[in-house]
């Protein structure tokens, strides 16, 4: 394994993981609040 | 101090909230584009804004009414700010009768002000001010004039006066006094009048001497109570109205002329469907296809570019697949159709924005009311060519409960954004002359789908159910260009956000399914990756409209549950790793999706569009239906609808190409 492959490894990993992160964290938060479809909408 | 907004629907309420406190909140040239409160602090001062759903009256019948009432009687509001269309006064001060009941300050913000004189109204503010107590403001929301003056009246509690009127005859006037002395509660006038209408969500106020006050009245009128109040309310009004208006002359507006062409009984239809078939011909059709073709080739060359750069920095083979044959395949398949979906937005903003959305739910009220639906269904499916989410949300103003179920089930049907890469990148290679027309042609055969479920839902299970739709029409207004670039932008970004974080992360997961073996080897071959092992259990379910037993289209077909524009991604990644080339509409070049046929096309095309909506729609609909039993046989009737639909195009579709 290079290095070049551990820092694509852990950029894609700490995005990925992020995500869930974030998902988790938002779970408790309306559908659209965040959505700009419509958190004009439903605020 | 918190100071409430409150008018009609599309009396400019949003716009004016925008204007006061300096957000940047949607608004519409249609009705019900508030559905829930919205917050902000006035400009210059700390005064908390709260832009309450439009209604025509306090009634409390309908979800947005009762969100409306509710705050008012519930949250200590200090001042209400009331909106009015100063070219439509008289319907606006049936709600302002209303407020004033409350006994909480009013100020009137008289909106569209500048179209008074064009309009030939004259209109005598004073005698208004006086007989209503109250201040008036002229204002234009959208000219932004007057809104200054708003201010300082707002700040200035010397504005803030309102004395009730007495606007009903004696025996009511003595009947309320006299309720009122029995009820313990800040608005005691407002509930003594819904005690009289018998309303029952206060029926909890009710005692046994107020239902006698009620019931010594009754005698004295034939009707109704509830009729009575309302005309009363309609009589005070009239005779403000002929004292304070006066129209000096009368003519045709612009919109009247308009509405002529674009509502005839034998035009509106046609018209209807040359604007749709006209943003859909744009979007999806050669032209919009130009546009994929071009990103496509930026994002192939950042691809080849990126590569060269990973192979120069000394990335193993499995690394550069992960974010060139992963991410970067993934997450790009998904981006080249960002140019079309601006054409798409701007056309839904300029539907919305020059009112002739209101008029599409007028003229289309008829076919609905046939079916049980009515035109306010209508604007859920409008709403549901951006995102199926709002769009369930937005039935909730529906009173109907039967036809709110019926739309919320069928709203997912309505071709939403995530939607449209499925379409384009079929009906733009399979169907190339004719891409815009086959396009269009789903956008029309999810509208004859909608009315002919509606139709079977009335006869089964509806049979006596009546709808009804009161719409008030907006007049024309030209679109402003700032406006539809924000929400053009904000929408589009929405769709950059979900590539780059659900799509990014789908598109990980199928790269390592499609690399990996069950027993973790990797490099195998795709037939023996575990995504191959997935896609077998399930392939056999789409044969009958796919003509072939494919893993690789039931994986992408699965995974549109996730979003929609998954389905593309997932193609692009597995046609990296089959023979042929991976990028944009060239994955059809590649030999995990060289099955594809027209007809096979467009019966894939027909089972995404109308099968189970992602999980977010699926989210609202659990929510808005508010019972399992109802969510299941809507996803259900919408899966199965799909594959019934799909598989009779394709075996006809079959057919005919053998035949020819």
């Amino acid at each position: 394994m290079t290095l070049a492959d551990i820092i694509i490894l852990v950029c894609v990993g700490l995005i990925f993981f992020g995500i869930i992160y974030h998902m988790i964290k938002h779970k408790n938060e309306k559908v659209c609040q965040t959505c700009a479809y419509a958190k004009n909408k439903f605020k | 101090m918190r100071v409430a907004l409150v008018g009609n629907q599309n009396s400019g309420k949003t716009t004016l909230f925008n204007l006061l406190t300096g957000s940047h909140q949607k608004i519409g040239n249609w009705p019900g584009v508030t559905i829930e409160k919205k917050e902000g602090i006035i400009r210059t001062t700390d005064f908390e804004l709260i832009d309450l759903p439009g209604v025509y009256s306090l009634s409390a019948y309908s979800q947005d009414e009762k969100i409306t009432v509710d705050y008012l009687l519930n949250e200590k509001v200090d001042l209400i700010v009331n909106i009015i269309d100063a070219t439509a006064i008289e319907r606006s001060l049936y709600l302002t009768t209303q407020l004033l009941e409350l006994n909480i300050p009013v100020v009137i913000a008289l909106n569209m002000s500048d179209l008074i004189e064009k309009n030939g109204i004259k209109i005598d503010f004073e005698y208004i001010e006086k007989k209503l107590d109250t201040t008036i403001i002229q204002i234009s929301a959208l000219k932004k004039f007057g809104i200054l003056n708003l201010i300082q009246a707002i700040k200035q509690p010397n504005n803030r006066k309102n004395k009730y009127v007495h606007i009903f005859d004696h025996i009511l006037e003595d009947a309320i006094t006299k309720i009122e002395k029995n009820i313990d509660h800040p608005f005691k006038r407002y509930i003594a009048l819904k005690l009289i209408e018998g309303h029952e969500l206060f029926a909890k106020y009710n005692q046994k001497s107020i239902q006698e006050i009620i019931d010594d009245i009754k005698p004295n009128y034939q009707r109704d109570l509830e009729q009575i109040i309302v005309d009363e309310r309609y009589r005070y009004i009239e005779s403000i109205r002929d004292e304070s208006i006066k129209w000096h002359r009368r003519h045709m507006t612009v919109t009247d002329k308009v509405d002529r062409v674009i509502l005839n009984k034998y035009l509106a239809l046609p018209i209807f469907m040359g604007i749709m078939f006209l943003i859909y011909y744009l979007a999806a059709g050669p032209f919009g296809s130009l546009t994929v073709d071009f990103v496509d080739q930026l994002i192939g060359k950042f691809s080849e570019w990126f590569n060269l750069k990973l192979i120069s920095w000394n990335a193993s083979d499995w690394s550069r697949s992960l974010v060139i044959d992963g991410v970067v395949a993934g997450v790009g398949a998904v981006l080249n159709f960002v140019p079309q979906l601006i054409i798409l937005f701007i056309g839904i903003s300029l539907l919305e924005t020059t009112g002739y959305m209101s008029r599409i739910a007028f003229f289309l009220d008829r076919v609905f009311q046939k079916v049980g639906l009515s035109g306010k269904s209508l604007i859920p499916f409008i709403v549901g060519s951006g995102c199926s989410v709002p769009a369930i949300m937005s039935a909730r103003s529906i009173q109907d409960e039967t036809e709110k179920k019926v739309t919320i089930m069928l709203t997912p049907f309505i071709p939403c954004s995530a939607k449209l890469p499925i379409i384009t990148l079929f009906a733009g290679y399979f169907f190339s002359d004719h891409s815009g027309l086959v396009s269009a042609s789903l956008y029309f055969l999810a509208i004859i789908l909608i009315i002919g479920i509606a139709f079977v839902f009335k006869k089964i299970f509806y049979k006596d159910h009546q709808s009804s739709f009161i719409l008030e029409l907006p007049s024309y207004k030209v679109p402003q260009v700032s406006y539809i670039v924000k929400d053009v932008y904000q929408k589009v970004a929405a769709f950059v956000v979900q590539a780059g974080t659900i799509i990014f992360m789908s598109s990980v997961l199928i790269w390592f399914l499609i690399s990996f073996s069950f027993a973790f080897e990797y490099g195998v071959l795709p037939d023996e990756s575990m995504l191959a092992g997935i896609g077998k259990v399930f392939s056999w379910l789409f044969y009958p409209f796919l003509g072939t037993f494919s893993w690789e289209a039931s994986v992408s077909v699965i995974q549109g549950l996730v979003a929609k524009e998954q389905v593309i991604s997932s193609m692009a990644i597995i046609a990296g790793f089959s023979e042929g080339t991976s990028s944009g509409v060239l994955i059809f070049n590649a030999s995990a999706f060289s099955f594809f046929s027209a007809s096979s096309a467009y019966a894939f095309m027909v089972f995404n569009l109308f099968s189970a909506p992602c999980f977010g729609s699926i989210g609202a609909m659990k929510k808005e239906l508010r019972d399992s039993k109802s969510l299941w046989l809507a996803l259900g009737l919408q899966t199965g609808i799909a594959w019934v639909l799909a598989t009779i195009v394709y075996q006809v579709g079959h057919l005919i190409e053998v035949l020819l």
